[in-house]
């Protein structure tokens, strides 16, 4: 499988000793790590401030990167008073890159779109996606429609 | 696989490779807790001291330690600051945070541990298992598969928004793939959207977008809303896990680490999307009362992409020790480490 068995194996054995270290070396620091929230917020406010920012400058290691930072930061504050999920636009992000460059490198490969019938297994996913998009509101639907067949019967 | 098996754990047990392990394990912990430091920055760094080894069985498993040490403590800052520092932590954050400011941010921190050792172990069974043969399944995947998976991701979307908020989480979503085209096209290396700013050739950042979303906003809110920020009264430092709570994180251990390891496999999607899909899933598969509880500190929101990241880490090793392939950017380095000591992997 392998040129080298010993370092595949030495890899996977070290993964369990590895995780069973992590176990045991950071349950009885839990209890300390957890104390991080009993400080008051007016001290932990500008730690948190400082560590995203510190963050977002090591992350891309210039400082254009501040002001897009506060700026979308002041932004994402907005949405939240207005009771926006912000999650979704964070997956969108990371997905939508990958997203892109998959489709346009297809596109390319099969000169159109027709990937998606002649490959079974693109097939099958997108079709789990329409499932995923459509069970909640038949889901829905069928709660409703049994409230309504359960107020008929009354 | 039984020979194999002994080699493997006499190579491991050597005291310089535990001692290997043990190093690797704290230093990606401690580094991976504060946000913006994800595996690869940490990977990075410690490049130079592996390669200094000179074995590079010892290389690779102070830098696998730190990889999954640092998914490890990646969890830490989502939970307590909703500060996630790698994409693959980002969903431990929606149900992990808000147990957090319930005051039940130890009893979420042992989840969290818990989960990404039960996750890590049965990835580790999976691969020594499976390995040989998932690596020619991998080279399956092309571009076209790929593009349906990240469009699978995207339709899960719908599961983490509360009820009645499915329509405001697509117009996030729509603003999130609206951002991501910011940057070099995938096709032809121009600028879009760039508005002239070098800086932004290469699109955004994403720590920077993830701090943006969730970590300034949190302290903002505080800021302006004091009246919310209620001090937590429960005793934080609470670590039990009620027998109750066990019974339902089992299953999705089982589920997860199964599911987020076979999606790790495959090159490129790794931990993120099988946080993301492990959450969405077990979304679906919850009762209704469950359902309800899903981001505002349901254990089980949290069991779910705690388990399925750290599997997905494991499986991101099947590409690299069968084929020689890197499966991410972190295994990327990995690869690079080992190259550097003239050690090949794969067929070659």
């Amino acid at each position: 499988m392998i040129d080298e068995p010993q370092i595949f194996w030495a890899v996977i054995m070290s993964m369990f000793i590895g995780n069973l270290v992590l176990l045991i070396l950071n349950l009885p620091l839990i209890p300390y790590i957890a104390k991080v929230l009993s400080i008051p917020r007016n001290y932990l406010i500008p730690f948190i401030l400082f560590f995203t920012l510190m963050g977002a400058y090591i992350g891309q290691n210039n400082a254009t990167e501040l002001l897009i930072l506060v700026g979308f930061g002041v932004c994402a504050t907005a949405l939240k008073f207005a009771d926006y999920p912000l999650a979704p636009l964070l997956i969108g992000f990371i997905l939508g890159g990958m997203l892109e460059n998959n489709f346009a490198r297809s596109m390319q490969l099969y000169d159109g779109v027709s990937f998606i019938w002649e490959r079974p297994m693109t097939l099958g996913l997108l079709v789990i996606a329409a499932i995923l998009i459509l069970l909640p509101s038949y889901r829905a639907r069928r709660a409703r429609a049994r409230a309504e067949g359960v107020a008929d019967g009354d | 696989m039984l020979e194999g098996l002994l080699i493997g754990l006499q190579t491991a047990m050597s005291f310089q490779n535990l001692a290997m392990v043990i190093a690797g394990c704290l230093i990606g912990t401690f580094i991976g807790m504060l946000p913006g430091l994800g595996p690869m920055s940490i990977i990075a760094i410690m490049i130079p001291i592996a390669i200094s080894m000179g074995d590079p069985s010892a290389a690779l498993i102070l830098l696998a330690g730190v990889y999954y040490g640092a998914i490890f403590g990646g969890s830490t800052s989502s939970i307590l600051l909703n500060a996630p520092g790698v994409a693959g932590t980002v969903a431990s954050s929606f149900d992990g945070y808000p147990m957090a400011q319930q005051g039940r941010a130890g009893k979420a921190l042992t989840i969290a541990a818990v989960c990404s050792f039960a996750g890590g172990t049965i990835g580790a069974i999976l691969l020594m298992i499976f390995a040989p043969m998932l690596s020619s399944v991998a080279l399956l995947f092309h571009s076209a598969e790929y593009f349906a998976l990240m469009v699978v991701g995207l339709s899960a979307i719908a599961a983490f928004a509360g009820t009645g908020q499915v329509a405001k989480a697509m117009i996030m979503t729509v603003f999130g793939l609206i951002l991501a085209t910011v940057g070099e096209g995938a096709l032809f290396s121009l600028p879009r959207f760039t508005g002239g700013v070098m800086d932004l050739q290469s699109g955004f950042g994403f720590i920077t977008l993830a701090m943006a979303m969730f970590a300034l906003p949190e302290a903002l809110f505080l800021v302006l809303k004091p009246k919310d920020a209620g001090s937590v009264e429960a005793d934080i430092t609470d670590l039990r896990i009620t027998r109750v709570e066990a019974r339902s994180i089992a299953p999705i251990i089982g589920r997860q680490s199964v599911q987020g390891f076979f999606i790790g496999v495959l090159p490129g999607a790794g931990a993120t999307i099988a946080s993301f899909l492990g959450y969405a899933v077990e979304r679906n598969l919850a009762t209704k009362e469950e359902q309800a509880e899903f981001g505002k500190g349901s254990i089980t929101g949290l069991a779910a992409p705690e388990t399925a990241n750290n599997a997905a880490c494991t499986g991101s090793f099947v590409p690299l020790l069968t084929l020689g392939i890197p499966g991410s950017g972190t295994t990327a380095l990995l690869l690079g480490a080992l190259v550097a000591q003239t050690s090949r992997l794969g067929h070659g």
